[in-house]
């Protein structure tokens, strides 16, 4: 994409012409400055030098009048109108003390100027003899001519622009942003008439009238022009003692010129030495002149056209945010457009994810950086309200910068602008837009495309949580797409979470392990005290498009009460609601059937996914007899046999026939949860007797499905 | 005073500084931290950042009683989700690893050791921990030395060079009444396997709370693993006719009963 723009410039300033005696700078291949591409000033000046009386024309338009100029009279106008078309030269970069570009000085030249002279007006004179004189002028003259030069050569000397590329320029005291001078010295050699009508005292009747050449000029000058560097190769610098073979000049040499050189243009009649600085693209100004014998005005507008194709290239698509994970960009003025310019990268809409991933780190710092290495010399970085900003040191026509992610979330905006001369333009991506977003996220969610894609979450909101693997009595595992993306810490790891599988965290206070648990087909994360805060809160460092506070199950061997395996308090809820899972390996450690650890911690995280039991149960004995645990039909020990949350030992039972039955089958535990409430095993088959007990001992299950039944929010 | 009788009171007390001496040696010998001699060679092969964790438990039983000091040590990215697990066993000689506990500091400070002496290492010392293990070692803390109710501990292994830190557990106060406080003690004891001491506390639980199901459970425990069925049994009935319904079934009880029926 082209950019025509008009220059917008700011500030105050002055005019210089600088007659240098810089002091060499530090060699910088980066600061060779050649001009960008056809960068053009056009626009109109015009003005006129209005002579009276006595010294009023300051040319001998008519060869030596009798005389003296004492008895002078009359006004002669020059006049002047030009059409000015200026070319910006080799400019010349400025320096400071440590080397650091900070300005650059460019140098217009004339590029096919054309003006337009002339002269009207009437000078007489009277004698002391009483002879008068009449010298009429007429004339009008056009640019370019052989017959009409300036000082540049053309119709237009030219001028010069100084573009201050950051606010630390140490020259912005005395010469602002934009600061220009322009010199007009138009002169036209006998390309005028004049009229001279002699007519003697004595003979009034009869004049002498003859006609003769003459010629006039169109001078003026807005600020400080000197020029002698302006023109000069870099060969030609380098050989007075420009920096960077001629392509730079110090700071303190432009000083020192700029203060030499405003003594000398205060003297010059026809400039004005004041400061004069681009404002809204362009150079326009007046001055007017005045004193006892002239009044010489001057009017200019001249615009500047440049051609800037900024670009930044598209973020990497591989990249992903994680801690201290790098990216580089870069940006350029493509070699179609040319020259050379100070890039500024700035990250903004940054954000501020607290910690790094969603249970580890503290503080709420911006998430992403600008590396502390980069490819190219920067200045240090400045921080934002929301983001930072960091400059090249030297001109060129390309620069990379690499940022560096502090949160596993971390998400932000980077655009990239160049400042050739004077005026920041923006590069563009190659969408068009003028930022890349860090990651890659077309949708601007903040999430990274490929993690949602390989996810087949494309499209989908980042604030969705809507798991429905493994099944269960609800969606969702209590965290939203986002802070699956983003992660957690387990055990000191980071781990993206899968956000189409169910995620469970468990703090295993005893290191007991999870026991048959993963049956669930849940995936269980073992995280360390320090990855949940104090109310059991994982996602403690949620922020953006989280789906609400979801805690661990907290998993402790305690003394229970006697015969008391394991335990959940409450009896029954989600991990949010469930305070502790309790399991006392004391007891369980005399357990001899298989699987009883593993069954029973199954069994109680069960509890806490709001699994309940099969079915009731009681310790009144169906028939008299010492106390002992009582199965009903449909009870604690119905359904699926093989289920952890069943139970298979009992010491009665009411079967079908509501008869009681002693049980005597050994205690089994389960190795799965069901998928079905159906009995299976001794809570299957037909109805009947066998060995004086009635079959099935618990038929199907009142509650069982366990899966259905699990929700983690 | 006649000089024999000022002869042997000055034996009597020789005899006294020398015993004091050795007693004083002895406890500094059984009491001292246990660390493997200057340049052992540990065999934990885990990476710097190290698949295992640990865990403390810290039992109080009654007050003025050592307290006791569960660590255990497993392979915790073993147990991950696949995305994350890492497999691979973990050599970890225990002989020669060095068990800290210490207390947290105020902010800022250091944390502070806390006197501790290792009772019993895994078995065996030197294991492989692949998913399913855990390494437990149990320690005690004297009670003059336990830091005050409130205060946090946790424990540092040092496993070949490789120092694993556990969770924080904070010191709990012993049971508010006796019969809570034996229990406890009880407990302690019997996770330091010291049987006679729980057969004694169990006594005393009795003695002090007849109705407290505890008593008689952990009489019961005491009996089944010297191996008396019968008392073993009839001390588990006894806990049952004292215990008070709960949220769970107390099958663990019925099934000792059952078992040891059988």
């Amino acid at each position: 994409m082209t950019l025509v723009r008009t220059i917008r410039a700011a500030a105050p300033l002055a005019i210089a012409v600088l007659t240098i005696g810089a002091s060499a700078s530090r060699p910088n291949a980066q600061t060779a400055s050649p001009p960008p591409a056809e960068n053009r000033w056009t626009g109109t000046a015009s003005g006129e030098a209005r002579r009276t009386g006595i010294g009023a024309y300051i040319l001998p338009a008519v060869g030596t009048e009798p005389g003296g100029p004492a008895n002078q009279s009359g006004d002669v106008v020059t006049s002047w109108t030009a059409r000015i078309q200026l070319k910006e030269g080799q400019a010349l970069s400025v320096k400071d003390a440590t080397g650091n570009v900070v300005g650059r000085l460019v140098p217009l030249v004339d590029d096919g100027s054309t003006i337009t002279l002339g002269i009207s007006g009437r000078m007489s004179e009277t004698n002391p003899y009483g002879d008068v004189a009449h010298w009429d002028y007429t004339g009008k003259d056009v640019a370019p001519e052989a017959r009409i030069v300036s000082m540049g050569g053309g119709a237009f000397s030219g001028g010069w622009v100084y573009y201050s590329l950051t606010g630390s320029d140490p020259l912005k005291d005395i010469l602002p942003n934009g600061s220009y001078s322009l010199l007009g010295q138009p002169v036209v050699f006998n390309g005028f008439s004049v009229r001279v009508t002699r007519i003697s005292k004595g003979h009034p009747d009869q004049p002498h009238i003859n006609t003769m050449r003459t010629g006039g000029n169109g001078s003026w000058v807005a600020g400080y022009a000197l020029w002698t560097w302006s023109r000069l190769t870099p060969a030609e610098r380098a050989s007075k003692g420009f920096g960077d073979e001629g392509t730079s000049i110090t700071a303190d040499g432009v000083r020192e010129a700029l203060t030499a050189t405003a003594v000398a243009m205060r003297r010059i009649t026809a400039a004005d030495p004041r400061t004069f600085v681009v404002a809204s693209g362009a150079m326009a100004g007046s001055y007017r002149f005045v004193n006892d014998v002239s009044t010489l005005t001057a009017t200019w507008n001249i615009t500047r056209r440049v051609q800037i194709d900024g670009a930044i290239t598209a973020t990497d698509p591989a990249w992903r945010p994680k801690m201290l994970a790098r990216t580089t960009l870069t940006a350029s003025i493509p070699e179609a457009v040319g020259g050379t310019g100070k890039f500024r990268f700035t990250l903004f809409d940054v954000s501020r994810e607290p910690g790094t991933t969603l249970n580890s780190g503290r503080g709420t710092g911006l998430d992403l950086r600008f590396a502390d290495d980069q490819p190219v010399p920067m200045t240090a970085a400045t921080e934002t309200a929301d983001g930072w900003t960091i400059e090249t040191t030297s001109l060129a026509a390309s620069a990379s910068v690499s940022v560096t992610a502090l949160d596993y979330g971390a998400w932000g905006r980077l655009k990239a602008e160049v400042n050739v001369d004077g005026e920041w333009y923006d590069c563009l991506a190659p969408d068009g837009k003028s930022s890349v977003t860090l990651p890659v996220d077309a949708d601007e969610n903040h999430i990274w495309d490929t993690w949602e894609r390989n996810a087949g979450l494309t499209g989908h909101p980042a604030t969705e949580d809507a798991e429905e693997e493994p099944v269960g009595g609800s969606k969702g595992d209590g965290f939203s797409n986002y802070e699956e993306y983003r992660g957690f810490t387990v055990h000191g790891t980071w781990v993206s979470t899968d956000p189409r599988t169910k995620d469970l965290f468990i703090f295993d206070e005893a290191g007991m392990g999870t026991g048959l648990a993963n049956q669930t087909g849940l995936l269980l994360y073992l995280i360390e005290q320090d990855e949940m805060n104090s109310q059991r809160v994982v996602n403690f460092n949620r922020g953006t498009a989280s789906a609400g506070a979801q805690k661990a199950i907290h998993l402790k061997d305690q003394g229970l009460d006697p015969g008391t395996l394991g335990l959940t308090k409450p009896r029954v809820g989600t991990p949010n609601q469930v305070r502790e899972v309790l399991v006392d390996l004391l007891q369980l450690a005399d357990e001899t059937a298989d699987q009883a650890l593993e069954s029973t911690i199954a069994h109680e995280i069960g509890h806490a996914l709001s699994i309940d039991h099969h079915g009731d149960w009681t310790e009144r004995s169906c028939r008299l007899g010492p106390k002992g645990l009582y199965a009903p039909w449909g009870g604690v020990l119905s359904g699926d046999r093989g289920c952890v949350m069943s139970y298979s030992g009992a010491n009665y039972y009411t079967s079908w026939d509501g008869k009681c039955y002693t049980y005597t089958w050994p205690q089994s535990f389960g190795t799965a949860f069901c998928t079905t409430k159906t009995g299976t095993g001794l809570n299957a088959g037909a109805q009947h007797i066998e060995n004086g007990h009635a079959l099935p001992v618990s038929g199907d299950a009142t509650y069982g499905n366990c899966i259905a039944q699990m929700r983690l929010k | 005073m006649s000089a024999a009788l000022r002869r042997s009171l000055a034996g009597v007390i020789l005899l006294a500084v020398a015993v004091a001496v050795a007693v004083a040696g002895f406890w500094w010998w059984r009491h001292r931290t246990v660390s493997p001699a200057a340049g052992t060679s540990l065999s934990a092969t885990q990476p710097a950042q190290s698949p295992l964790a640990v865990r403390l438990q810290i039992s109080i039983g009654a007050p003025g009683d050592d307290a006791v000091a569960t660590v255990r040590v497993f392979n915790a990215m073993a147990r991950q989700p696949e995305s994350i697990r890492a497999a691979a066993p973990v050599a970890a000689d225990f002989a020669a690893a060095i068990f800290t506990l210490e207390t947290e500091g105020a902010a800022g400070a250091a944390a502070a050791p806390l006197p501790s002496r290792v009772l019993r290492l895994p078995q065996p010392a030197t294991m492989s921990l692949d998913a399913a293990a855990t390494a437990t070692t149990v320690l005690t803390v004297a009670a003059a030395a336990l830091p005050l109710v409130g205060a946090r501990v946790r424990a540092r292994v040092d496993l070949g060079g490789n120092t694993l830190v556990s969770n924080w557990v904070e010191v709990v106060a012993a049971g508010a009444g006796v019969a809570d406080q034996l229990a406890g003690r009880a407990r302690a004891q019997l996770i330091r396997e010291a049987l006679d001491d729980v057969a004694q506390t169990a006594e005393a639980l009795i003695t002090a709370a007849p109705r407290d199901s505890r008593g008689y459970f952990y009489r019961g425990l005491v009996l089944e693993r010297r191996g008396d069925r019968a008392g073993a049994i009839a001390a588990y009935r006894a806990t049952l006719d004292r215990l008070s319904p709960g949220d769970e079934p107390p099958i663990g009880l019925y099934e000792r009963i059952k078992r040891l029926s059988r």
